[in-house]
This record gives structure tokens, sequence and C-alpha cells, in this order.
């Protein structure tokens, strides 16, 4: 696996999103309809509550090792199988005797989710992807945000602590696009929307509005991919208080990617937009739970919060896998000793000069390979240079000079600074260097 | 591979100094330097790489790890950078004595 990033311990003070207005009445009754309240936590024992982790998979055989060795101490885990090809499910009840396995009813990710929720008993559930991207160790860290009193935690991966090893430069760009029109449709502050990894209260449920039983239609809006961007936006509808928790995300450990950024784009812009146009809330609380913000805090948010952390990835990514190491070190700078920002404008030209550093780490890569290549010439011994330019400058001279042999010793002259000039520069390359030529072998050829 | 001999363009030398002049005890992380070098952490990382990859300089992760923010990555001349840089400084302080015959002006640095 990868090497991995310390973890935090704590969530992103600041980013917790308490300043939600008051949550929708008839949506909160029915949501506590469904289980009592806050005391529930203690229902299953003690004072944690029981966590209920779901994975959705789809012929992940080879990932789940490396899953499932992550996921700490939980009530139970559910594996939803989007009935695989490989022996997904086998390979799962061997790792985790006692891994609850269900199927899907209908094809995709999304439907998997849905019966994986209905399946769940903890209070909490988790959910992340089966392939290796996310880490479940990092649960313990969304549920201590849970209990500071988040209704529902997202993973971020562009703020401190966070980062991805698996996003591309474009993919960075465009989920900082689709994050921007995220923020605008529904007023929020998320640093990173897309997110597959989440925490939340299993009361909540109900604002997800998932249906994991069969439809007679076949597919239903949600049964895809799109499934993250719908959760995120009923939640951010619903008034939910949303807190963030930096993830770091790896490449996937085995296979391909399922997405990429560009076929990923348009589908969840439509997801977007019909979530707020289509499915929006009806009736006089419309509107009432998106919160109303001035033009100059919001950029102030934009500027502050998401800038510097999407310019520090973009030049990580600009600087090599080699540089990768950085990342933390690069956010670090950012920071005061006690956690705390460093004033804007400090921060605004330190993070453009990790753009200048990723270019110049760039260049001086270049640099070596030309250099490698040039020491590999310089290393030549004196004679191989003799013989190659008498190849080119004899033939070349006999031919510029249009006259042949006599020619080349009327320009006798014109040669002989041309091949001073030569060894001179070679001599001083070799100077500039520190190379030299092998030594001469004394007394012949060996037997 | 490589270059003959350390090339004191005046970035390497703040960065240089700012290096030889830290007591013991002190840690000198990126951030850091760039204050103390009035430099850009544009030419400051690369240039650390370039010393790192040449043995001059060491770096290291902050241990223990703090609690309340990422790691940050300390940086610090080795027992030959010292040397070579010492060198490198006094070769070109006399360089510049040899100009600036009976005057001290070369000798700031």
């Amino acid at each position: 696996m990868k090497p991995r990033t310390r973890p935090l311990g704590q969530s992103v003070p600041g980013l917790l999103m308490d300043d939600c207005p008051e949550r929708i009445p008839l949506l909160r009754a029915g949501v506590e309809g469904c289980q009592s309240d806050r005391c529930s936590v203690g229902a299953s024992g003690g004072d944690r509550p029981s966590i209920s982790v779901v994975i959705p998979v789809l012929n992940e055989a080879r990932n789940l090792p490396y899953v499932f060795a992550a996921i700490p101490d939980v009530h139970e885990v559910i594996l939803v199988d989007g009935h695989s090809l490989d022996d997904t499910v086998k390979v799962a009840q061997e790792l985790r005797p006692g891994v609850r396995v269900i199927r899907n009813t209908r094809p995709g990710k999304g439907n998997g989710l849905a019966c994986g929720f209905a399946a769940a008993t903890g209070d909490i559930i988790a959910m992340f992807d089966g392939d290796g991207s996310a880490d479940p160790g990092e649960i313990p860290r969304f549920v201590k945000s849970l209990l500071d009193g988040a209704d529902f935690v997202k993973g971020t991966r562009f703020a401190v602590g966070g980062g991805s090893s698996d996003i591309t430069r474009f993919g960075a760009l465009l989920n900082y696009l689709l994050t921007t029109i995220f923020n605008a449709r529904y007023r929020r502050r998320y640093t990173d929307f897309g997110s597959t990894f989440n925490v939340f209260w299993r009361r909540f449920l109900p604002v997800l509005g998932l249906d994991p039983y069969s439809s007679p239609r076949g597919f239903l809006w949600g049964d895809g991919f799109e499934v993250d961007t719908l959760i995120q936006s009923r939640v951010a509808k619903a008034g939910l208080a949303v807190a963030e928790v930096p993830i770091f995300e790896n490449s996937r450990i085995c296979g391909h990617r399922n997405l990429n950024a560009l076929h990923n784009f348009f589908p969840v812009f439509r997801a977007i937009m019909v979530e707020s146009w289509w499915f929006r809330p009806r009736g006089r609380d419309v509107g009432k739970n998106i919160q109303r913000e001035g033009l100059l805090g919001r950029l102030l948010f934009e500027i502050n919060d998401r800038l510097p952390y999407q310019v520090t990835c973009i030049a990580l990514k600009m600087a090599g896998r080699k540089r990768a190491y950085l990342r933390e070190a690069w956010d670090s700078d950012l920071l005061d000793e006690d956690g705390s920002f460093l004033p804007l404008p400090t921060r605004l030209c330190h993070v453009a000069g990790y753009i200048f550093a990723s270019v110049r780490y760039r260049l001086d890569d270049v640099g070596i390979l030309l250099g490698c290549w040039l020491d590999s010439v310089l290393i030549s011994r004196n004679r191989t240079y003799a013989a190659a330019g008498a190849a080119f400058t004899i033939p070349a001279a006999m031919i510029f000079s249009r006259s042949g042999l006599y020619g080349l010793i009327a320009n006798a002259e014109a040669l002989a600074v041309i091949f001073a000039a030569l060894c001179a520069s070679i001599r001083r390359l070799r100077k500039w260097r520190g190379v030299r030529p092998p030594e001469a072998k004394k007394g012949g050829p060996p037997h | 591979m490589a270059a003959s001999q350390l090339r004191l363009t005046k970035p390497t030398l703040a960065v240089l100094m700012v290096l030889m002049n830290a007591e013991p005890n002190d840690r000198i992380w990126g951030f850091h330097l760039c204050e103390e070098a009035d430099l850009g952490s544009g030419t400051v990382y690369p240039l650390l790489e370039r010393l790192e990859r040449r043995g001059l300089v060491r770096s290291f992760w902050e241990d223990p790890p703090p609690v309340d923010r990422p790691r940050r990555r300390y940086y610090e001349l080795t027992s030959a950078g010292r040397q070579e840089v010492g060198a490198a400084i006094a070769a070109r302080n006399a360089a510049r004595h040899r100009w600036l015959p009976g005057t001290t002006h070369g000798a700031t640095v």
C-alpha cells in the first residue's frame, strides 16, 4: 500500500457548519419519528454509538483484503454485492466471517447503498467505496466529529491534512468547478463536494430518500454513480449540520478507475441541476433552509479556505510523483505554530510560489536528463571526437566549397579554427561537468 | 554525476547562510527559510532539493508529529555540506579580495 498520511485526530476547526438555519420542521418530525433522539446513542451499550459500515462493491475481490484490514472495531460490516462476476463474496466471507453480505436489487452503486442502508442496524452509518481509495481507519475521526454535534460528516480531500494520490490535475480543476457550482446552488461552504466517504446518524436516512425495493421500471434516479451527488444535495437541502473531515484518497490498489474526470463531469453536473430543480422542496418552506449570505463573505470563503488548497494540490501534481512527500510540508507551511492560518496575503504568495516551484522541479528534471546525456557524450575519448568530427566536417567542407579536395586545402585555416574551438569547448564542458575521459591504455591491447 | 563546484548564486548563498547561522537546536522548515532568506517558496524548495541531491542538506520530518497541524519538514546542513559551503564561501571572499585590494567590502559575507 502507499505510505499513509498521519491521522490528524480531529476535524478541521471552523469547518463545522453549525450556523445552518433551522431545519424544515416537517422533515424534522419525520426524522425523529424513525428513531427517538440522540439518547439512542447509548442504546447499544455504554456511551459509544454502534457503527455500521456499508460498502457497495462490484468485482473488488483483489482490493477487499486491503479495505477489510483497515476497518476498525465496528458493530457490523455490510457488503453490498452488485452481482460480482469474480469471487468477491467468498473473499469477503473468508476475510471477515461476521460480514453481512446482501445483494443489489437493481444494478448500480446507488441501489447498493440504498440496500445497505436499509439493512444497517447501527446508530451511525459509514459509507465508502470498496476499491481501496478510502481508508476505513479514518472512521474514528468522522465519529468524533459526529459526537461533537454534526449530523452528517463528509470527507474532503482539499483541506489541511487531506489529499489524494488518485486525482489528476484536470480532475482537481473539474472538482473545483463542480464544488463551486454546488456551493453556489445550495449556499454551502464545502471544500470538496463529491466525497464518497460519508458518515452520518442513521436517523437521518429519510433525508436521503433512497428506495431499495425493486421497481417495475427497473431503474430509478439515484441508482448509478449520481448517488454521491444526490446524497450531498439532499443533505444540503435538508439543512443538516454538515462537518468536513480531511481524508487522504489512495490510488486504486488493483484494477482501473471506473470513472474518469471528464466522463464524470457531465453526469455530476446534471445530477446537481436535476436535484436542485426537479426535486426541490415544495410548499411554504421552500428556500427557508437555504442560507442567505453576502457576496463578499462567499468570496472571502472561496479565497481564504478553498483556493490555497486547490492550488497546492495542483502544484503537487505538477511537481510529479517524486515530490508527493512534500504535501504535508507544504500544508503545514500555511499554518502557524498552533494550527491557525497565516495571514491571507502571505499564504497566497506562498501558494503561488508552489506553482513556480513545481515548474522549476520539472525544469531541474529535464536539466538532469540533459546533463546525463551530455556526460555520456563527454566521457568519450578524444580520438572518438576527432574521428566523428572528421567524418562530418571534411565532406561538408568539400561540398560547401564546391571544389573538392582543393577546397579543403584552401579552407584549412578556417577548419583549424573550428577544430580548435571545438576542442576548447569540449574541454570547458568537461571541466564544468567534472567529467574526464578514461585514461588511454599504455602498451597496446591486452591479449 | 555532479557539477564540479558549488555555484554560489545569491539565492543559494542566502539559503545557505540561514542554514549555517542556525543554532544547533534550531529547527528550520521551508516557510521559516523563506522568511529568513527573504525568498519565495518557488525559489527555496527547488534549491533545497538541489542541495539535498548534492548531499549538502539533509531533511527529516517533525518528530513527534503535532496534533493540530500537518508535520513540518526540517532542513539542516550535513557536516560535509558545512565544510564544502565554508570552503566555497572562503574561496568566494578570496576572489573578491583580489579585486578589492586593501578594502574590507568583500569580506562582509
